[in-house]
């Protein structure tokens, strides 16, 4: 009894502490600090039926999509720094339709305003919307104002929730601002090293699989090629279209025993303008099978012979960072086993914000269930919200403790610790 | 993993640092014991190694549904960083005072 008395009151203790001193509200320094949100990521999309990435060639989709006048407007403008941009994405949460807002010129500063909620704009030359239609293909509405000037929100309004993604007009933060900072550059990653695992079944089939989505565009003959390098001449069997953003098995037939070699040419998207962002693609690469006719065998990017690329590195990738660790799904055999959960586990922080509505079967059908964050953030103000927060903070922090306290005070016990110990 | 300790140390994000070693440290001594089993399971149980592998999707499936959870369940971002911080404390403490106790016995040996 006393002790469910003390770990309730060590609960209360702890919540009230929180409650006072913890929590981003208690420290906010001004009344904008929660406006700005920022993303690294652009996606377009329609409803729960199509959606695409577009972070690496958003001025691709411009280009297709908004016609040539505005594509020239905008990489002379804005991409040559000429004038201030700022892209933001937003999602409809009723719809679920993503959109990617691009604006440039206009008025230089951002203007933090008060009515008829605290949020952040910039008065615009250009503003363009790109989304999906119903079929899949881009949409672009283009908007220039020759007198008055347009807007466009910057993170969170009465509206909506506006994503940062690039801002380079002038900040002008508020006076005590504490809040997220306005993402001014934008680098792409340098390297793109997609990858590939192959395997020839005992009968001779080669089956290749592209397990990573590459987030370029095909351009030009982009394809698997499979050549017998057995005699000279070389022979060239078979080739396969290469088809990017999708997890893809490729499939061929080995003729018999003997020396070959799987390559793949790939050209990812370079437009013009982009050499001030230090854009790299994968080109290619070549694996060499040595097949005796009869064994199973496989082979991955580490058994790479040839790889033309700017920057090509035959180790694991690490695909999922977070704040505190790698989830590495390219470890092997035994590691795999007791590391992963381990991985796992340091990853865990970077979820938080990084929810993503997801697609569930159900009755036959595949319904997308949405990011629950804003509805509940909107019942009652966000005060249920917040109060479970709490609870769930505490609860969780008072039981880490007394655990925490717990190993130290057995550290020396050798009933609670798997290692034997030995008298000193 | 060793890239992510220096950048945090770099950045003077020093518990994060501290974590991230721990991990380091961990993964590494894991890997170098159980690296000639894994070559052997590869060389002569191709299909084996296959399957241990394929514990990874497990894990990559989980992460792909993991942010929707953790949004759907409302769990703020301190508290998953603290249990993070302290299931590495908890798989790494015991190790540490092994090590501890296994240095001093050396001590007492040797000075002995």
């Amino acid at each position: 009894m006393k002790r469910f008395l003390f770990a309730t009151l060590g609960g209360l203790l702890v919540a009230l502490s929180i409650g006072l001193f913890g929590g981003s509200s208690a420290s906010a320094a001004s009344v904008w600090d929660n406006v700005i949100k920022s993303t690294d990521k652009l996606e377009i999309g329609y409803r729960n039926t199509h959606s695409e990435d577009i972070t690496l060639k958003y001025v691709a989709v411009i280009e297709e999509a908004c016609g040539p006048t505005i594509y020239d407007l905008f990489v002379e403008q804005a991409v040559s720094h000429q004038k201030p941009q700022a892209i933001t994405a937003e999602t409809d949460t009723h719809t679920g339709t993503k959109y990617v807002q691009v604006a440039w010129g206009g008025d230089p500063d951002v203007i933090w305003s008060a009515s008829p909620a605290y949020n952040a704009y910039v008065r615009v030359q250009y503003n363009i919307e790109l989304t999906m239609t119903s079929s899949g293909d881009y949409s672009c509405s283009s908007q220039a104002y020759a007198n008055d000037l347009g807007y466009t929100y910057l993170g969170y309004s009465f509206v909506d929730t506006r994503y940062v993604f690039l801002n380079t007009y002038n900040p002008n933060y508020p006076p005590d601002y504490e809040g997220e900072d306005l993402p001014d550059t934008w680098t792409p990653a340098t390297s793109f090293d997609p990858q590939h695992t192959w395997s020839v079944d005992r009968d001779g089939t080669l089956r290749v699989v592209y397990d990573k989505n590459f987030p370029g565009e095909a351009r030009g003959n982009s394809y698997w090629e499979l050549l017998d390098t057995s005699d000279d001449p070389v022979v060239e069997l078979d080739t396969r279209l290469l088809t990017p953003y999708q997890t893809q098995q490729y499939t061929f037939e080995l003729p018999g025993p003997g020396t070959y070699e799987l390559a793949v040419g790939y050209t990812g998207d370079l437009p013009e303008n982009w050499e001030d962002f230090n854009y790299s693609v994968w080109n290619s690469s070549i694996f060499s099978i040595k097949w005796d006719g009869a064994s199973f065998i496989t082979g991955n990017n580490h058994d790479r012979t040839e790889c033309d690329f700017v920057v090509c590195y035959n180790h694991p990738q690490e695909p999922l960072g977070g704040a505190f660790g790698t989830l590495n799904p390219n470890m092997h055999g035994l590691q795999n086993v007791v590391l992963m959960p381990i991985n796992f586990l340091g990853t865990l922080p970077s979820y938080v914000d990084a929810c993503q509505p997801i697609s569930v079967p159900i009755l036959g059908s595949s319904q997308e269930l949405p990011c629950l964050g804003p509805q509940y953030a909107s019942i009652n103000n966000g005060f249920i919200y917040g109060l479970w927060q709490t609870v769930i903070t505490a609860t969780v922090t008072f039981g880490v403790a007394f655990h925490v306290f717990r190993i130290i005070k057995n550290v020396n016990s050798p009933k609670d610790d798997g290692i034997e110990m030995e008298k000193l | 993993m060793w890239a992510e300790f220096w950048n945090s140390l770099l950045s003077g994000d020093i518990l994060t640092a501290l974590f991230q070693l721990l991990l380091a440290v961990l993964s590494s001594i894991v890997s170098v014991i159980l690296w000639p089993f894994s070559l052997l399971i590869k060389q002569f149980m191709p299909e084996f190694d296959a399957g241990l592998a394929s514990i990874a999707d497990y894990y990559v499936i989980a992460a792909q549904y993991m942010g929707w959870l953790v949004n759907a369940l409302g769990i703020p971002g301190f508290v998953l960083s603290l249990l993070a911080a302290f299931y590495l404390f908890k798989f790494s403490v015991t190790f540490i005072a092994w090590g501890v106790k296994l240095m001093i016995q050396w001590k007492k040996a040797v000075w002995a």
